[in-house]
């Protein structure tokens, strides 16, 4: 199976199809092209795009990436938000990662909105 | 018997929420759920925190056996079994149980106990999903206190580790300066 | 329990104080299958029973305790009851939700609901144990805390396993932030109905039972169960992992990143000594465990003890955000040790955290803006951050002592209207129901629900957390708009959202499950509550026809209150928060904008059916099978205008 079919057999799986990968995805991809990122600097980085304006949406949507394997922890760092955890996970992205992000840019014309 | 098993409770982490005893009532309840017909019970006491599930603990040698009619055997996990059938409630082995793990069906009134759910105590697997990983554990019998000494090896492995990086130098430094003075004392021929 | 019941018990207890009788009456299957449980029974309940007019310390008014059809069945967090009553708080609905294990007891002791009218001439308890239902003489537990009553009580009756609902101090006094507490530290908090259980000299409930329930399919119970549990681990898998792990004490540190942390009396949305109120020095010197109600997945309530300095050998549980922020940020203090004793003392009074550092906070701020002076405040000192008078305070207040107790007694609503001037626009409440929680500013939609909530100023009416942990995506796919997840902006959207949450958070109140088992997985609203409802009562539901049920009380509860006089003048927000804009935080710049709330109004009403001014027209309540209220609203002359 190519990386492309077990990344879309993944989002089946985890019940993410139907339009639940979206934008918001797009962007936490986009940020971590440029380094790897705990998810309260990914936050910091996208917000106010696509309706992102609490934490929590990026935790969870960070969280539904990893589960379908396009990003992944690559070590941890103490950050100031003890609701996250004592410390943050540091996420990667990864090959099915930059598939997403490149099927996401066909789709949408931009992720912000 | 092959294997002899039982329910290691962990009394320290239980949180009091009884859906053990729930869901053994609404599993095997005969149809009643109430706290009466849970062959689990957990004792809450928040003034001090404490919360204790009791259940049978599958003695070696079980004082319960004391069934006038028969009606209590011993399977192949070494779990003592009580045929429904024979049982006529006379409620001898209610009280022999220290632990007041065998109770009365309130509708059925025949005694009933803990039977481990033949192998896949679902107490046990309520207890891990709702809160990993889990404060009853479906041990053999041979690792009865295994898990209470892993933890508290878990415990002291994380103070001694701290101490370790506080005082790492300082160890090393000790030891050092132990070693020299042995060596001094040698010189002085004070060592024998 | 009744053999041809499931789930549901199949009595209720109709206890008449003035009397001094019970009655065991058959659940009626109209109520059962048509408004499911819990506040939809009380609703219901209410609307016919109490009429307009009613004086609610009367012997008229009813103090309704009712269970869910689930309560007991071992789904997730399933140990939870309802309280109802006309509260002398709002002139309205008023209701409050409790956890523990009181629920279950009277559950278990075979008992859906306890409805209580009268009023007794003297202090009673209500014993119920199975098919044992007695009033007994509480003379020796008035005056007594809720922790000595109810150690008294299970010494009296030799059972440590029983369950206690109690008022103390508080709700003896009929003080408005009375609680009615339930096994130690788990309140029904709002709405002052500790106090109309005071005014009627009803001590305490005690419940044990062993009677049991009947479930229809135990094996889709349990299944379902596990499915959800795991559908939590992981859809919502940091909520589950870090909730479980911290509780509600999380929350001062992420309201405080949100901008929304209630501070000088919901002045601002952060604290600058927040640092010293959150989780790090919380779990860093005084939790020693954690526990949870009945049916709990998650453990979240906190046992603290401090184990030196002036408060040493203080212990107590259920450590509450509430209490960090409103023994805390609310009063410009960052003492945590007096936030936790200030907890404690709640729950030994009867105090709702949240009604009495509202009125503190009330009263904090005219001090420090010279509308209260130290004559008013019998020498007090309440500048902001001076929390040695905390525990003084919460004392006087529940004790209705001096002019300071006497008037904080009232609630600020009441309690500004006797002082005048500005003190109104320092009454942080919504139809006289004192707020809590997180600012309105900064949570658009969650604020418009506060304000439209039919028992006063409450965020748990909509719990409208998937505003900020709901993806956009997954607003869009079950909500309809993406745009609703922008916190900081109203669009019509958010109407829509909050008739949304306001129904399935409905389900929470009927079932009888804790609102923390839905956060932000969408399936978990939507999917799994009428699964647990037809696998608990073998009558078949669906989520649309649940989402009917939820209409159906939502106006039976807006007609509740319209038959009383209110009606789009009371949905309004304070002030404050549309003339004032946060000055720090995460949120600094943001107000609610009157026009556009305005705009949420009016498209809320339509889309339940209510005319302009919030009034259920006739069209609507027949639709979801409210002819008879119709009628009654129309009598007299409350129905809601066909026409637009």
């Amino acid at each position: 199976m190519s990386e492309k079919e077990k990344l879309y057999k993944a989002i089946e799986r985890a019940g993410l199809g139907d339009g639940l990968i979206g934008r918001s995805h797009g962007l936490i991809l986009e940020a971590l092209t440029t380094g790897d990122f705990c998810k309260s600097e990914i936050f910091d980085k996208v917000k106010g795009k696509n309706y992102l304006t609490a934490p929590q949406q990026v935790i969870r949507a960070t969280d539904q990436l990893v589960e379908i394997g396009a990003v992944k922890a690559v070590g941890k760092r103490k950050t100031e938000y003890a609701e996250i955890g004592e410390e943050e996970e540091v996420y990667s992205i990864t090959d099915r990662g930059r598939i997403l992000l490149e099927d996401l840019r066909a789709k949408f014309s931009t992720f912000e909105r | 018997m092959t294997q002899r098993y039982y329910l290691d409770v962990d009394y320290l982490e239980c949180c009091g929420c009884k859906l053990c005893e729930e869901a053994c009532a609404v599993l095997r309840g005969g149809g009643i759920v109430s706290p009466g017909t849970a062959r689990i019970r957990v004792e809450v006491r928040p003034t001090t925190g404490a919360d204790i599930p009791l259940v049978c603990q599958h003695c070696e040698d079980p004082p319960c056996m004391v069934c006038p009619v028969g009606a209590m055997s011993i399977n192949e996990m070494g779990v003592v079994i009580i045929d429904e059938d024979k049982c006529i409630g006379c409620r001898q082995c209610v009280q022999a149980c220290p632990f007041g793990a065998i109770q009365i069906h309130p509708v059925t009134r025949k005694a009933i106990k803990c039977d481990l759910c033949g192998g896949h105590p679902k107490c046990v697997e309520i207890c891990k999903k709702a809160h990993p990983p889990g404060v009853i554990h479906f041990v053999k019998a041979e690792d009865a206190g295994k898990f209470n000494r892993d933890r508290w090896a878990d415990r002291l492995e994380e103070s001694i580790t701290r101490a370790m990086k506080l005082t790492g130098s300082a160890i090393s430094g000790a030891l050092e300066g132990a070693a020299a003075d042995l060596a001094a004392q040698a010189e002085r021929g004070e060592v024998g | 329990m009744t053999d041809e019941w499931y789930g549901w018990a199949g009595t209720i207890l109709r206890v008449d104080l003035t009397k001094g009788t019970i009655k065991k009456v058959p659940l009626d299957k109209d109520l059962a299958y048509n408004y499911v449980g819990g506040r939809g029974f009380n609703s219901k309940i209410l609307f016919d029973e109490v009429k307009p007019g009613t004086d609610p310390f009367g012997p008229d008014n009813l103090l309704i305790f009712s269970t869910g059809p689930c309560t007991g069945t071992s789904i997730p967090n399933n140990g939870r009851y309802t309280v109802s009553t006309l509260s002398w708080v709002t002139g309205g609905l008023g209701d409050a939700n409790s956890g523990g294990y009181f629920g279950q007891a009277m559950k278990y002791a075979g008992y859906d609901a306890i409805v209580v009218k009268g009023v007794s001439k003297k202090p009673v308890y209500l014993f119920i144990e199975d098919d044992t239902v007695e009033l007994r003489d509480a003379s020796h537990l008035w005056g007594k805390d809720v922790w000595e009553t109810t150690e008294i009580l299970m010494r009296d009756h030799s059972n440590k396993g029983m369950s206690v609902a109690a008022i103390g101090q508080a709700g003896e006094n009929v003080v408005a932030a009375a609680a009615i507490m339930n096994d130690y530290s788990r309140a029904a908090a709002k709405a002052g109905v500790g106090a109309i259980m005071g005014s009627k000299k009803l001590k305490a409930i005690s419940a044990y039972g062993e009677s049991g329930i009947r479930v229809y399919d135990p094996e889709e119970v349990y299944k379902s169960t596990i499915e959800y549990i795991e559908l939590i681990a992981e859809t919502d898998k940091w909520w589950f992992e870090t909730f479980s792990k911290y509780g509600t004490p999380m929350f001062v540190d992420q309201y405080q990143h949100l901008g929304a942390l209630p501070t000088y009396n919901w002045k601002e949305g952060s604290f600058e000594h927040a640092d010293k109120l959150g989780i790090t020095p919380l779990y860093e010197k005084y939790v020693k465990k954690k526990r949870g109600c009945g049916g709990c997945m998650y453990h979240c309530s906190p046992w603290f003890r401090i184990d030196e300095g002036p408060f040493k050998g203080w212990v107590g549980e259920g450590v509450e955000y509430e209490a960090m922020t409103g023994f805390g940020s609310k009063l410009g203090c960052d003492n945590l040790e007096v936030a936790l004793v200030g907890g404690s003392l709640c729950d030994m009074y009867g105090l709702d955290y949240i009604s009495a550092a509202e009125v503190m906070g009330w009263a904090w701020e005219c001090y420090n803006e010279g509308i209260l002076t130290k004559e008013d405040t019998d020498g007090l000192d309440l500048s902001w951050g001076n929390d040695s008078v905390i525990h003084e305070v919460l004392r006087r207040l529940a004790n209705r002592e001096g002019k300071l107790g006497e008037l904080l007694a009232l609630g600020s609503r009441k309690a500004s209207e006797r002082i005048g001037g500005k003190a109104k626009y320092f009454s942080m409440t919504i139809k006289g129901q004192q707020m809590g929680s997180m600012d309105p500013r900064v949570l658009k939609a969650w604020g418009f629900g506060y304000g439209v909530s039919t028992r006063g100023g409450d965020h748990l009416r909509t719990h409208l957390v998937c505003e900020y942990m709901f993806t956009p995506e997954e607003m869009e796919k079950y909500v309809g708009d993406a745009r609703a997840s922008d916190r900081f902006t109203i669009t019509e959207a958010k109407a829509d959202l909050v008739r949304w949450t306001e129904n399935v958070r409905f389900l929470n109140d009927a079932l009888e499950t804790c609102k923390y088992i839905n956060r932000g997985s969408p399936r978990s609203y939507v999917e799994f509550p009428y699964r647990w409802l037809t696998a608990t009562t073998g009558k078949s539901y669906t989520y649309e026809g649940l989402q009917t049920i939820a209409d159906r009380v939502l106006t039976i509860e807006r007609a509740f209150n319209v038959v009383r006089g209110m009606g789009r003048k009371d949905d309004y927000l304070p002030d404050r928060y549309y003339d004032e804009t946060l000055s720090t935080g995460t949120g600094k710049g943001q107000r609610v904008s009157r026009e556009l709330y305005d705009k949420l109004l009016d498209r809320y009403y339509e889309i339940r059916g209510w005319d302009k001014e919030g009034k259920p027209k006739r069209s609507h309540l027949e639709k979801v099978g409210l002819k008879y209220v119709a009628d009654e609203l129309e009598k007299l002359g409350c129905l809601g205008k066909e026409a637009s």
